[in-house]
C-alpha cells in the first residue's frame, strides 16, 4: 500500500505536468495558427465564399474598393485594370494566391482577428459580427500607370514614401483578373507571383550604390580618388570584372563620373579596396539578408555573401552581378528601399502596406506605426553618393528620369539570369528618388528579358506621383 | 445586420465561455484538494481483519497489523508490515483482497511463505485463524466478523479503527458547479434552438423534447442518485454531464445549422435524414444516461465485473478479430473499424474491445504479480495490439498502451521494467514507422505542419485555422466554418468547439478528464481490493488518455489522428461504450468497505 501511494504521487506529478503541458499547447498552437494558418492551400472553396459573404472592405489609400462584399458576394476592383494590377498584393478569397491582403488579414476583414476590449465593445453594440475595413498605402492612380507603363512586359514598379516607409504603388506583371483566380481558369504562367517582393533579381548596376558607401566607408576612401578604366581589358586578369557591354575605356576616371557612366572597373577596384567585409556590412546594413514583413504579409529583401578569399569574384560583386554560385539578390520593393535610405539620410524606413482598420462604428483605429528598419552608419558618405546619383540623373545614364523642376537621384542597372525558359536574359533595373520634402518618393524598377528605357519609365511614374500629391 | 435570433446565440458565447471554464475551474480545485488530503492521512486500513504476531517463547500476541488491500510484508522500508530480521527477504509475501476474499503469496519465488505449516507457492485463501509463517515469524490472520460469530457476538468495531483515525470523508460540494453546468446547458440549448432555421418546423419540437428529457433525466440523477448509491461521485457525475450537455450542444447545432439540401433529394427527404441523424445521436445519450445507474448498481452491489473476467480475456481479441475480418470504412475513415448489421446498423466492436481490455488489464494487475503473469499479460496485450495495428487503429494504439503503461506503473511499483517497456514501445513505433506507410505518411505530415499543406495535414491545418479563428470566446454557434474541416462532427470536433465557443471552452474540456483522474486516483487509493483500485485507475485514466491524445492531435501537438473525443464526437457505439464505462468507474467509486467484501 506504502509504494502503491507512492507510485500514485508519482504519477499525479507526471500527470499534472502533462496536463499543464498539453493547456499551454494548445493556447501556443491556437497562437501560432493565428499568424501562421491564416490561409492555405486546398480550403474547402464553397465555405470560403460564404465567410468573405460579410467580409469588409478594402480600401486604396485615395478610398477607392479593392475588395467588399455585397447582397453575399464577394467583389474586386470596379475599374477590371485596377483589379487586375491589385491581384497579388490585395489577393482573392478563395486563397489561390498566397500572401494577400484578403488572406493574411482574413480574422480582421471577418471581425475575429481584434483585441478582446474592442471586441466586447462592439458586441454589445450590435456590430461583433461585423468585419473591420482596411485601408491600404497603395494609390489605385498611380497602380494604374504604373501597370500602363508595364504594358505586356514581365516585371515590377514600387514606389514607397521613403520619409514613412509606406508603399505607394505595387505592381507585378503578368498579372490576372480575380475571376481568372477564383475560377481558376486561363492562368499564365508566373501571374499569381508576386515580384515586387518576392522577386530575386540580381541587382546589377544599381548595386553600385551600396559599393560606393562601402568605399566612403574604406579606410583607403579619398574623394578624389581617380583609377583607369581599361574597357574590355579585364581589372586584374582572366575572371575579374571587365566592361563587359563593349564600351570603349573611360580612360582616368573618378566616383562621379563612374556613376554617371556606371563604370565596372572603378566600382570593381573600389569594392576589392573596401574589402569583403566591409562590402557585406555595409550590405547588411542597408537591409540585405534581413527577415522583411510588411505587417502580415512576407516580403524579400535582397540576398548577399561577400566573397573573402576572392578578389575576381569579388570585383564582380561589388558591381551587382553575381558569377558561378555568389549570393547576390535583391527586390524591386528592396531597390525602392535602397534609394529611400539615400534619400532619407541613411535611414530605411519599414515599409507597410496597410495604412489603418475602421470599425464597424467607421472609425480609423489601429494605425499603422512608422518604424526605422534599418540606419547606415555614414551620414556623410551617403550625401557623396546623394549627390553623385542626382548628378547622374542631370548628366549621366538615368537622365530620362530627369524631371524638370525637381531634383531626382537615381542608378540605372542591367545584369543577366536565368529566365524562366531557362535561358540566360538580360533584366533591366532602376533604382532612384525624388529628393523633395513634399515629395519623398523612391522608384525600384525591373524589367525582365531585355534592355528596356528604365529611367524613362521611372521618370513617369514618380512624374505621376508628383502629379498626384501624394503627401496630402 | 443580422436577425436577432443568431445576435442573441452570438452573444451567448460569452457565458458559455465563462461558465465552462468557472466551473471546471473549481472542480479542478476541488479535486487537488481532495487527492492531496487522501495522500496526507495515507489510507484506511481493512476493518475488521489484521494479522497478529505471536512471539516463539511464550506463545502470547503482542503485536496486530492493520491490512490494506494489497499488503506487501518484508524487511525493506516501503513495504507495509516491516519485519526486522534476517529470516525476513526484503520483499517476503503479499496478502491481498480478492472479490471479497482473502489471499496470501510469496513476492519472490525464493521465500519462504507456509499457511498453517503448509508451503505456499501460488496465491493461496487464508481465512480466520489461518496461521501464516515466514522466516523466524508466525502470525494469525484475524478475521474479526467471523471470531465475533463464532462466540455469539455482533461485529461492532475493528481494533484497527482504534489504531487509525477513521478517515472523515470531505465530500466535494458540488452544488456550485452543478448550478453552471445546469446555466451552461440551458444557455446552450435555448442557444442553438434560435439559430435551427424556422421552415424545420417540427424538428424544432423533437430538439426541444429530445435534450428537455436529457436535461431533466440529469437533473433527477443529481439528486436521487446519491440518496440510492453511498459515496456516489458527484464531482464525476458533473463533469460527465457538462461534457455529453456540451456535446449534444455542438451534434444538435450539426444536424440543423448550415446543412445543404442534396440537389436530388426532396424537402421531405432531406428533414427526415436530419431528424434521424439528431435522433440517433440524442438517442444515444439519453440511453446512455438511462442504463447508467443500472451499471453504477450492478457494479457497486455484485462481482459482475470480476466474473467476465474469463471472458473478457476471450472477446478482446475477438471482438478485434471480427472487426479485421467484417470492418468496412477504411476508404472512408482509413480504418476498417464499422461492422454493418443486418437492417443497415453500423457498430465499433472495437469500442467494446476497449472495455473488455481495460477489465483483463485490472485483473491482471491487481496484485503485484509475479514476472511470469507480467509475460502472460504481455503475449496477451500484444496479440491484441497486433490486431489493432491491423486494423489499422493507430489512435486506439495511442490511448491503450499509455494505459496499460500507468496501471502497471502504478500497480507494481516496478519503475525500471516500466522504463524498459516504454524504451519498447518506443522501438515498436520506429519499427511500425519503417514498415508502415501510412504512419511515415502521418508523420511526415506532422513535421510540414507550419511550412506546406499536403494530404497527410490538411485536416489539421483546417481544424488549426479554425481554432485560430475561435479565439478566447469563439465566434458564436452556428457562425463558424465547420465544413472546412473534413470529418468536423467526429474526429474534429474539438476544432469545431474552439472556433465557435472559444479556446476557453477547449480548455474546460481538457479540465473536465482531468478532474475525472484526479477523482478516480482518489477513489483508486482508498477502495480496499485490488481489481476495484486497478480498474477505477484504468477507466480514470482511459479517458484523460483518450482525451488528451485526441485533442493534442487536432492540434498538431502529437502526429495523431483517428481517435474521438469521449461523448462530444458523433458517434453511436462510441457513445454508448463510453456511458458504460463511466457507469462502470462512478459504480466502483461506489463500492464502499462492506460492498466491496459482501
Amino acid at each position: 500500500m506504502k509504494q502503491l501511494m507512492r507510485s500514485l504521487k508519482s504519477i499525479l506529478l507526471l500527470f499534472l505536468i502533462l496536463s499543464f503541458a498539453l493547456l499551454a499547447g494548445i493556447v501556443v498552437q491556437q497562437n501560432k495558427s493565428q499568424r501562421l494558418l491564416l490561409q492555405s492551400s486546398n480550403e474547402n472553396k464553397a465555405v470560403l465564399h460564404s465567410r468573405y459573404s460579410n467580409a469588409g472592405t478594402i480600401w486604396s489609400a485615395d478610398m477607392v474598393r479593392l475588395a467588399y462584399s455585397k447582397d453575399g458576394e464577394r467583389q474586386y476592383a470596379e475599374n477590371s485594370e485596377l483589379a487586375r494590377a491589385m491581384i497579388q498584393t490585395v489577393g482573392d478569397y478563395t486563397h489561390n494566391i498566397g500572401n494577400t491582403i484578403e488572406g493574411a488579414y482574413q480574422d480582421r476583414l471577418i471581425g475575429t482577428g481584434r483585441s478582446f476590449t474592442q471586441q466586447l465593445a462592439f458586441d454589445f453594440t450590435g456590430n461583433g459580427m461585423v468585419g473591420d475595413d482596411i485601408i491600404l498605402t497603395l494609390n489605385s492612380d498611380l497602380t494604374l500607370h504604373a501597370q500602363n507603363l508595364l504594358g505586356d512586359s514581365n516585371g515590377s514598379i514600387v514606389i514607397i514614401n521613403y520619409k514613412t516607409g509606406a508603399i505607394l504603388c505595387m505592381v507585378s506583371t503578368p498579372n490576372i483578373y480575380p475571376d481568372n483566380v477564383i475560377a481558376w481558369t486561363d492562368i499564365p504562367e508566373s501571374s499569381l507571383f508576386n515580384r515586387s517582393i518576392a522577386g530575386a533579381y540580381a541587382p546589377g548596376s544599381t548595386y553600385k550604390v551600396v559599393t560606393g558607401i562601402a568605399w566612403t566607408e574604406s579606410e583607403q576612401y579619398d574623394p578624389n580618388y581617380t583609377m583607369y578604366c581599361k574597357g574590355q581589358e579585364t581589372l586584374l586578369g582572366p575572371g575579374s570584372v571587365t566592361e563587359d557591354r563593349g564600351e570603349d575605356a573611360h580612360g582616368e576616371i573618378n566616383m562621379q563620373t563612374a556613376y554617371h557612366v556606371s563604370c565596372n572597373h572603378f566600382f570593381g577596384d573600389v569594392g576589392i579596396k573596401a574589402g569583403a567585409e566591409l562590402m557585406q556590412n555595409t550590405a547588411e546594413q542597408f537591409g540585405f539578408n534581413k527577415p522583411l514583413s510588411l505587417g502580415r504579409l512576407v516580403g524579400k529583401t535582397g540576398t548577399y555573401k561577400a566573397v573573402a578569399d576572392d578578389q575576381y569574384l569579388l570585383s564582380w560583386q561589388s558591381i551587382g552581378q553575381p558569377i558561378e554560385n555568389n549570393e547576390l539578390t535583391v527586390s524591386p520593393l528592396h531597390l525602392a528601399m535602397i534609394s529611400g535610405a539615400i534619400a532619407n539620410h541613411g535611414i530605411m524606413m519599414q515599409p507597410y502596406l496597410v495604412k489603418n482598420y475602421i470599425s464597424p462604428f467607421g472609425k480609423n483605429y489601429d494605425i499603422t506605426k512608422q518604424e526605422v528598419f534599418s540606419q547606415l552608419n555614414s551620414t556623410a558618405g551617403v550625401e557623396v553618393i546623394k549627390n553623385n546619383l542626382i548628378t547622374t540623373v542631370e548628366q549621366g545614364r538615368a537622365y530620362g528620369s530627369y524631371i524638370q523642376g525637381y531634383v531626382i537621384g537615381g542608378k540605372t542597372g542591367t545584369a543577366e539570369s536565368v529566365n524562366d525558359d531557362g535561358e540566360l536574359a538580360t533584366n533591366s533595373l532602376y533604382t532612384g528618388f525624388i529628393d523633395d520634402p513634399y515629395n519623398p518618393y523612391a522608384v525600384g524598377i525591373v524589367i525582365e528579358n531585355g534592355i528596356y528605357d528604365t529611367p524613362t519609365i521611372a521618370g513617369s511614374i514618380l512624374a505621376k506621383a508628383i502629379e498626384l500629391n501624394l503627401s496630402n | 445586420m443580422q436577425s436577432l435570433t443568431s445576435y442573441i446565440t452570438y452573444l451567448a458565447r460569452y457565458p458559455l465561455a465563462i461558465l465552462a471554464i468557472i466551473l471546471t475551474v473549481v472542480l479542478v480545485w476541488q479535486s487537488l484538494r481532495s487527492l492531496l488530503n487522501r495522500f496526507k492521512q495515507h489510507t484506511t486500513p481493512a476493518h475488521g481483519f489484521f494479522l497478529m504476531s505471536q512471539t516463539a517463547v511464550a506463545g502470547d500476541f503482542v503485536e496486530s497489523y492493520s491490512l490494506f488491500h494489497t499488503t506487501a510484508i518484508g524487511s525493506s522500508r516501503s513495504s507495509d508490515i516491516r519485519l526486522n530480521s534476517k529470516s525476513i527477504a526484503r520483499r517476503h509475501a503479499l496478502i491481498y483482497l480478492h472479490d471479497g476474499k482473502w489471499f496470501v503469496r510469496p513476492a519472490d519465488s525464493n521465500v519462504n511463505l507456509y499457511v498453517n505449516d503448509r508451503k505456499v507457492n501460488n496465491p493461496r485463501r487464508i481465512k480466520n485463524q489461518d496461521l501464516i509463517r515466514m522466516g523466524d515469524r508466525t502470525m494469525v490472520f484475524v478475521d474479526e466478523r467471523d471470531s465475533a460469530e463464532l462466540s455469539g457476538y455482533e461485529f461492532e468495531g475493528s481494533i484497527a479503527d482504534w489504531q487509525y483515525d477513521k478517515i472523515v470523508e470531505q465530500p466535494l460540494r458540488t452544488g456550485f458547479s452543478w448550478l453552471l453546468v445546469s446555466l451552461f446547458f440551458l444557455i446552450g440549448y435555448i442557444a442553438v434552438f434560435l439559430i435551427i432555421p424556422s421552415d424545420f418546423g417540427r424538428l424544432r419540437i423533437i430538439y426541444l423534447l429530445l435534450l428537455g428529457f436529457f436535461f431533466v433525466f440529469a437533473q433527477i440523477y443529481y439528486y436521487v442518485l446519491p440518496l440510492t448509491f453511498e459515496n456516489f461521485d458527484r464531482a464525476i457525475y458533473t463533469a460527465f454531464i457538462f461534457i455529453a450537455a456540451l456535446g449534444l450542444i455542438i451534434q444538435a447545432r450539426f444536424a440543423f445549422v448550415d446543412r445543404i439540401k442534396p440537389l436530388d433529394w426532396s424537402n421531405a427527404e432531406f428533414i427526415r435524414y436530419i431528424r434521424n441523424d439528431f435522433i440517433v445521436q440524442a438517442g444515444v445519450a439519453i440511453i446512455g444516461l438511462a442504463i447508467l445507474p443500472i451499471v453504477i448498481l450492478i457494479v457497486q452491489r455484485t462481482r459482475f465485473l470480476e466474473k467476465i473476467y474469463y471472458a473478457s480475456l476471450i472477446l478482446t481479441p475477438l471482438l478485434y478479430l471480427a472487426t479485421l475480418i467484417l470492418g468496412r470504412g477504411a476508404a472512408e475513415w482509413g480504418a476498417s473499424l464499422w461492422i454493418t448489421l443486418p437492417g443497415g446498423i453500423s457498430l465499433q466492436l472495437t469500442e467494446f474491445a476497449k472495455i473488455t481490455y481495460l477489465i483483463v488489464l485490472a485483473n491482471f494487475f491487481k496484485i503485484r504479480p509475479p514476472l511470469k503473469t507480467q509475460l502472460l499479460f504481455a503475449g496477451w496485450a500484444g496479440f491484441n495490439f497486433i490486431l489493432i495495428m491491423l486494423l489499422p487503429d493507430l489512435g486506439s494504439m495511442m490511448i491503450l498502451l499509455p494505459v496499460t503503461l500507468i496501471v502497471f506503473s502504478v500497480m507494481t511499483s516496478e519503475y525500471l521494467k516500466t522504463a524498459g517497456i516504454l524504451v519498447g514501445g518506443t522501438l515498436i513505433f520506429f519499427v511500425a514507422y519503417k514498415l508502415l506507410s501510412y504512419v511515415q505518411n502521418r508523420l511526415y505530415g506532422w513535421l510540414t505542419l507550419w511550412t506546406e499543406t499536403n494530404a497527410y495535414n490538411e485536416q489539421i491545418i483546417f481544424g488549426l485555422q479554425a481554432i485560430g479563428r475561435g479565439g478566447i470566446f469563439g465566434r458564436g454557434l452556428g457562425v463558424g466554418n465547420p465544413r472546412s474541416i473534413p470529418l468536423a462532427s467526429s474526429d474534429m470536433v474539438f476544432s469545431v468547439i474552439c472556433e465557435e465557443m472559444g479556446i476557453l471552452v477547449g480548455l474546460a474540456i481538457i479540465l473536465c478528464f482531468i478532474i475525472t483522474w484526479l477523482r478516480g486516483a482518489s477513489a483508486a487509493a482508498k477502495v480496499r481490493d485490488g481489481f476495484t483500485s486497478s480498474l477505477i485507475l484504468a477507466l480514470a485514466t482511459y479517458f484523460f488518455v483518450e482525451a488528451a491524445v485526441v485533442i493534442a492531435g487536432t492540434t498538431g501537438l502529437i502526429p495523431l489522428t483517428g481517435a474521438t473525443l469521449p461523448l462530444i464526437a458523433k458517434g453511436g457505439s462510441s457513445v454508448i461504450a463510453k456511458w458504460l464505462m463511466i457507469g462502470m468507474l462512478i459504480g466502483l467509486c461506489c463500492r464502499n468497505e462492506e460492498g466491496a467484501y459482501k
